[in-house]
């Protein structure tokens, strides 16, 4: 899968070398978090690299981001809208849900195959206006699976209450999205914090820790991208291997296996013996 | 790859594919208003004119208008003095959906599924009907076999039956039969349709004439909403 620059400083190498081409991303939270500027932060880099940029607000009017994304420093922000190559879409919540329902195939079939980045800012009202949950999952998913087709795209989710990602608000868009990206803001001490922790990434050995991060004038967000993980090691799928040649097991579960191992280093086996895992496996296939 | 995605998104998301007319006079749906007025009846067969008019803020004189059009040209059948998509549902449930478009009826049976065994006292309190109302109300809807009321010491209860789910359930094939009429008699008429979505609750179509195409949500599922006040 292709990857593409974030446009954050310091946030590529902790998902594993940039965002998902033709993914989905929500970034959740609360207010004050830095939602916005992440998202102004995506969408311009991929600007810069000739994409064209969707601003969806669903909140804010344009006026108001635009001039945020000016005092940050960013007033190329204003040659991209002039020439078109970013658009901003002010709706709200049920107006969305209503395109999502109505329009957005037609949309979809006609301009498939684009390489834009769309960012929907926040994806919240769309939720609160489908009151059933079941009709709500079903209007994310379609919507998600659907914009991956024109582009890679962020969402962002506000958290309400605890800070647990525990709420069929959070927990919907954060099960259909392909990436998770969570910011905490503890703005209550006398030394406010902020910390960014990738909560689920497919197909990207991401970071599993949390970092902190800054939000710069002129920068935007500076995350503290050194995730502390030791280089990659091959101990466990070595020995796997070793043990292939030396177990007894049918030609077919063999072969299969020492492909599953391309590419494997020690942090996916996360402590299991390889022997162990071996023993599993071949449980699966006795008398073979 | 062609650029103004973003400009043709903004027109999307802020166009509303039922109210645009098509240049393509004589033909029914392509009439903003009346595709607006078969949506409608799709989902609420023998809707009342008076209802129909409130709920997409038309005069009473216009869904008129547009109903008979409709009629003429066999995208309506008529049942007595209500009307309803021809092949959507069982014609002999006409009379079914003409009590569920009754003022009462769909709060009452709403009412009965939210809350099974409630009693027509607490019934009444719930809807804001008085209870000899809502007593006669709950009679005609047993009388259909859509709830069975039950006696409870000095209480009156109402139980939801299946009858609906069931009924739902043995529409489907003429749900997508009627999906199918529909995309072919709109290919007959010139208006190239395409079907973008299609589910069992509705079929989600573009077509057009002239360089101008809309879109059109048909609702397929009027079993389950006929009584409901979403959408």
């Amino acid at each position: 899968m292709r990857k593409i620059k974030s446009g954050i400083y310091g946030l590529n190498p902790i998902l594993d070398g940039g965002v998902n081409e033709n993914s989905t991303t929500v970034v959740i939270g609360r207010s004050g978090a830095g939602k916005t500027t992440l998202a102004t932060q995506f969408i311009r880099r991929g600007l810069q690299d000739g994409q064209e940029g969707v601003f969806v607000s669903l909140d804010e009017n344009k006026e108001q981001i635009i001039r945020e994304a000016v005092e940050m420093g960013w007033s190329d922000i204003l040659d991209y809208l002039e020439d078109e190559l970013l658009v901003f879409i002010d709706a709200s919540g049920r107006e969305f849900s209503n395109f999502i329902r109505k329009e957005l195939p037609a949309f979809v079939a006609d301009w498939k195959g684009s390489n834009a980045r769309i960012v929907i800012d926040p994806l919240t009202p769309v939720l609160w206006s489908v009151k059933d949950l079941y009709e709500q999952r079903d209007l994310i998913g379609y919507m998600f699976k659907q914009t991956r087709k024109v582009g890679t795209v962020l969402c962002t989710l506000e958290e309400h209450g605890q800070a647990d990602l525990a709420g069929p608000e959070t927990v919907i868009p954060m099960y259909l999205a392909d990436c998770v990206v969570h910011l905490k803001f503890n703005s209550d001490d006398a030394d406010p914090s902020r910390l960014l922790k990738i909560v689920k990434c497919r197909n990207s050995r991401h970071s599993p820790t949390s970092h902190a991060f800054q939000i710069v004038r002129g920068l935007g967000i500076v995350v503290d991208g050194r995730d502390g993980r030791k280089p990659a090691t091959v101990r466990a799928p070595a020995q796997f291997r070793q043990l292939l040649q030396t177990r007894a097991m049918p030609k077919k579960v063999r072969d299969h296996l020492e492909k599953a191992l391309d590419g494997l280093t020690d942090e996916d086996f996360r402590g299991l013996k390889p022997e162990d895992v071996l023993d599993l496996i071949l449980q699966e296939y006795p008398g073979e | 790859m062609a650029r103004g995605l973003g400009r043709a998104l903004q027109q999307a998301v802020s166009r509303d594919g039922l109210e645009a007319d098509l240049d393509a006079g004589g033909r029914s749906l392509a009439n903003g208003r009346r595709r607006q007025v078969f949506r409608y009846l799709c989902l609420r067969p023998c809707a009342r004119v008076g209802d129909v008019g409130r709920d997409l803020s038309i005069s009473q004189a216009t869904v008129r208008w547009h109903t008979w059009d409709l009629v003429e040209n066999e995208y309506l059948q008529i049942e007595g003095a209500r009307v309803f998509p021809s092949g959507l549902i069982e014609p002999t449930d006409a009379a079914l959906f003409v009590a569920l478009a009754s003022t009462g009826r769909a709060d009452i049976l709403s009412a009965a599924f939210d809350v099974p065994g409630i009693s027509l006292q607490e019934l009444a309190a719930r809807v804001r009907l008085s209870r000899q109302s809502v007593s006669k109300i709950a009679t005609e809807l047993a009388d259909f076999g859509l709830v069975r009321l039950i006696e409870d010491g000095r209480y009156r209860r109402v139980h939801p039956t299946d009858l609906l789910v069931r009924k739902r359930e043995a529409n489907h094939a003429r749900a997508d039969a009627f999906g199918e009429a529909l995309l072919r008699r709109l290919a007959d008429e010139g208006l190239a349709p395409e079907l973008l979505r299609r589910d069992e609750t509705a079929l989600l179509l573009r077509f057009g004439a002239g360089g101008r195409r809309v879109v059109l949500e048909v609702p397929l599922d009027p079993y389950a909403t006929a009584w409901k006040r979403s959408s």
